[in-house]
């Protein structure tokens, strides 16, 4: 008898947990998170560079640099998903009415990993570096100031984003942050000797070792004191220098939980059912007029604009996972680009190519385009300007990037300059105003004098845009998003939309249990709520 | 016209930058900006949402701007022979842009833009549900909520709502129909602080009491004077989940789904156990969809309602819903 009703009882319990599993229910309170796991990543950069003050703006480089950083590091504020900016290592926060004087109080109780607290000062030591020149940091008790000569009503934008870090150099110039992570070296034998027991961030470049099979791994353990709550995972082991379609096979093998995929890879990781996150577009691929070319003619520059067919380089050069650009900055950051138009008009570019003179640049003497943009794609597109030139009688020359090493510096070329580049652009900051700027400045696009060019007013940027892409002296080409690859365990997955990864939110899914182990009562449950795991050796109390 | 003259010297006066409060002030104001046009003429407005901001063109807050409009001198006009002044809502990272823009004769996109902090939008999604279980919202915020209780004090029939959120437990009473605080008491969870929600308030109808569940502890709140709590050691074991219905004997259990914190989830009533007829029934009768994952559920001491904390994944606000269950003749 009592065999019998134990039989009955499992069997019952079995099809109640069978429907519920079916139903895509659960009788727990299911959503709730796990501690533990090591988080797999692989990225394609071999070199990365964990100090905010030697990051380029806009290089592609410096995007993988930041994805890292926010490991160790936090920032002041944060930008949620909802436009609400959350306090991170400032919990307050107030300006005057100039929006040129900003007082930030620090968070109390905030520890650096290496164990000593955080306070004004170390704020004022780590922005002051990041900070334009216009800007003056100063620390009084528990509260920092910003002081600025001109209006910054969007420095929390700025703030929340780029490189805005807050870090603490210690002896022997390493970094150390407060972040949900601490870089702890590599698992034995997986790193170049003198990664090795490395605790903090150091503030030379990091680079993967040189081998045939990958990059060198590193390691970023869980911060048990961090202040903001202990990450889920225990550690993430990130491999770098992993080329794309490797990385593509370790997350189908399951070696990997979260990889980078590249544009080409994407429509086929998502044919073979991986799970695929897309940011917004976070890189623009663009031409630049050199200076001397710039003002030479202006016929040639919106010949060549006009050939350009930018449909044909999204969504078959890089299969739909890119889009044309019409302006500078994208629409999800401006809030203006739908106002831009280009379109492709073959009859108007060959009209203005009988106007050019034959012994002119784009006459006789082709037009010579240097790509400046790492990576195949940029080659690509650089062939796919060329063709679409050609069709309008304007040759156009490709030069392409010399080939340097991983993390080496691409010497400058020493043959005839070129008229024309082709770079790509990172959107680092979530203020559309510092982001311009920065573009304008780092290639030398002048800003027109009856055009404010400090007001963030959408108005004064849109003009700023269009003076420029009305000059012809940019064209924008595409606007590419960022993908990963994710695995079947990775869960709360909550990235923002501009790219960053908020890794200290992920979870890992256990693995299935086997058919026997789920008979178990339906409606007694084991709490699934997470218990901090034991503060590991070495780690503050 | 001497009051649109006035009108149009108002309007030079604003700022160059302009930041309104609400959607409701920014169409007002980008009408102002347009009325700065220096030609007054009949325009043909058109409304363009995109998709993912559908619904804050909302019909009174285009009249809002096709009042002020008219009122300067811009007066709205069906023909088609009119310029088009395109009125459209675009979303950023932090902010909600009211852009106008329109094409003048030298074939310049003239533009006018007003903006929005991005966190005074709301969106409220409903979503349907079933008959047998029935929601109202009784409380929302911006700050994560750990768990929520509403209760009954049997002696004087007042009803209060406790929340655990940002390190305090926090009590409320109902008044007039509104909920307004009482007072308030720090909760500590053991150890390192913990990125998951580890605190969780349950009525215990063993003890009748309303109790908080913290790790390795149970603590019985003192709701007499001023807000505090006593804690023994005692493991957890499970918030029991059973809620009676009028509709039948045996009682129903409240299922949740098993997404992660990204889906949006679903409340349902399971029956509790039994033969395999039943489980091979339909054991999910009643299911009522909520707009973000499930945090945590509570009971209340009669077993008929329960409080269920909500993430609102269109908003990023922390809900709680009064969970009841209605008979569906």
């Amino acid at each position: 008898m009592r065999f019998i009703e134990s039989r009955l009882f499992a069997t019952t319990s079995f099809l109640s947990v069978a429907t519920s599993f079916l139903l895509g229910l659960s009788l727990p309170a299911a959503t709730r998170p796990r501690y533990g796991g090591t988080l797999r990543v692989e990225v394609h950069t071999a070199a990365v560079s964990l100090d905010p003050r030697e990051w380029q703006m806009g290089s592609l480089q410096s995007a993988a640099n930041e994805k890292l950083a926010e490991l160790v590091f936090e920032r002041l504020v944060a930008l949620d998903n909802y436009g609400r900016f959350q306090p991170a290592l400032a919990t307050e926060w107030s300006h005057d009415a100039a929006n040129k004087r900003w007082r930030f109080v620090v968070r109390a109780g905030v520890r650096f990993s290496d164990g000593s607290a955080l306070n004004a000062e170390d704020v004022v030591v780590a922005l002051q570096p990041l900070l334009p020149p216009t800007a003056q940091v100063s620390a009084s008790g528990n509260s920092f100031l910003i002081q600025s000569s001109v209006p910054v009503p969007d420095l929390l934008e700025q703030l929340a984003s780029g490189r805005y870090f807050v870090y603490r150099v210690t002896g022997g110039g390493a970094l150390t942050g407060t972040g949900p992570f601490v870089l702890a070296g590599a698992p034995a034998g997986a790193l170049p000797s003198g990664e090795k027991n490395s605790t903090s961030s150091r503030a030379e470049p990091l680079s993967g070792a040189a081998s045939g099979t990958g990059g060198a791994h590193l390691f970023f353990r869980a911060n048990e004191d961090t202040w903001s709550g202990r990450p889920f995972v225990d550690g993430i082991d990130l491999t770098l220098g992993v080329p794309p379609l490797r990385a593509m096979f370790d997350l189908q093998l399951g070696k990997a939980d979260l990889v980078e995929l590249s544009p080409d890879l994407v429509a086929r990781a998502r044919q073979a059912t991986l799970r695929v996150w897309s940011s917004d577009p976070v890189t623009l691929y663009g031409l630049r007029f050199d200076d001397a070319q710039a003002s030479a003619d202006a016929r040639l520059r919106e010949a060549l604009s006009v050939t350009l067919d930018r449909g044909t380089m999204a969504n078959v050069l890089l299969q739909k996972q890119a889009e044309p650009a019409a302006a500078l900055l994208p629409q999800w950051l401006s809030g203006y680009a739908f106002l831009f138009n280009v379109d492709t008009n073959l009859e108007r570019a060959k009209e203005l190519r009988r106007g050019i003179p034959p012994n002119a640049v784009g006459g006789s003497e082709p037009l010579r385009l240097r790509v400046d943009a790492p990576g195949d794609l940029a080659k690509l597109l650089g062939e796919r300007v060329a063709v679409n030139a050609r069709q309008a009688s304007i040759f156009v020359q490709v030069v392409n990037r010399p080939v340097a090493n991983a993390g080496a510096r691409v010497p400058a070329p020493v043959d005839r300059p070129s008229s024309v580049h082709l770079f790509a652009w990172h959107y680092s900051s979530l203020s559309p105003r510092s982001e311009l700027e920065s573009l304008f400045a780092a290639y030398n696009l002048t800003v027109p004098s009856e055009v404010n060019a400090t007001s963030p007013d959408h108005e004064q940027l849109y003009a700023r845009e269009r003076r420029i892409l009305d000059d012809r002296r940019v064209l924008p080409l595409i606007l590419q998003a960022e993908s990963v690859g994710l695995g079947p365990s990775v869960r709360d997955w909550m990235p923002a939309r501009w790219g960053e990864w908020h890794l200290a939110d992920v979870w890992l899914e256990p693995p299935e249990p086997v058919a026997a182990d789920a008979v178990v009562p339906a409606i007694t449950t084991a709490p699934s709520s997470p218990e901090p795991r034991p503060a590991a050796s070495g780690a503050n109390p | 016209m001497v009051f649109c003259q006035l009108l149009g010297f108002a309007a030079l006066l604003l700022p160059t930058c302009m930041r309104a409060e609400s959607l409701e002030d920014a169409a007002h104001e980008l009408a102002m900006k347009v009325c700065l046009a220096p030609r007054k003429q009949a325009v043909r407005v058109q409304w363009q949402e995109p998709p993912g901001a559908r619904g804050y063109l909302s019909a009174s807050r285009r009249r809002v701007f096709q009042d002020q409009i008219s009122a300067c001198g811009l007066e709205a006009a069906e023909n088609s022979d009119a310029p088009i002044l395109t009125v459209t809502i675009q979303v950023t990272p932090s902010e909600a842009l009211l852009i106008a823009n329109a094409i003048d004769a030298a074939s310049h996109t003239q533009i006018y833009v007003v903006e929005v902090p991005r966190a005074s939008l709301t969106v409220a999604r409903e979503t349907a549900s079933t008959p047998l279980l029935r929601r109202e919202l009784v409380w929302q915020q911006e700050k994560p909520i750990q768990s929520a209780l509403e209760w009954r004090d049997p002696a004087t029939e007042e009803r209060f709502l406790f929340l655990l959120s940002d390190g305090l437990l926090d009590r409320f009473r109902l008044e007039n129909g509104a909920w307004k605080w009482v007072d308030s008491t720090e909760f500590l969870s053991a150890g390192a602080r913990s990125r998951a929600p580890e605190a969780s308030l349950l009525y215990s109808r063993a003890k009748a009491r309303v109790e908080l569940a913290l790790p390795g502890k149970i603590c019985a709140l003192d709701l007499n004077a001023r807000l505090s709590y006593t804690c023994t050691a005692s493991e957890f074991g499970d918030k029991t989940r059973e809620l009676s219905t009028t509709c039948e004997e045996s009682p129903r259990y409240l299922a949740t789904g098993k997404g992660d914190y990204t889906q949006p989830d679903r409340i349902a009533l399971a029956r509790a156990s039994g033969t395999a007829a039943a489980v091979a029934d339909d054991s999910y009768a009643g299911s009522m969809d909520v707009p973000g994952p499930v945090l945590d559920i509570s009971v209340t001491e009669d077993s008929k309602t329960a409080s269920a904390v909500v993430k609102n994944l269109s908003t990023g606000n922390y809900e709680v819903y009064r969970i009841t269950t209605v008979c569906d003749h």
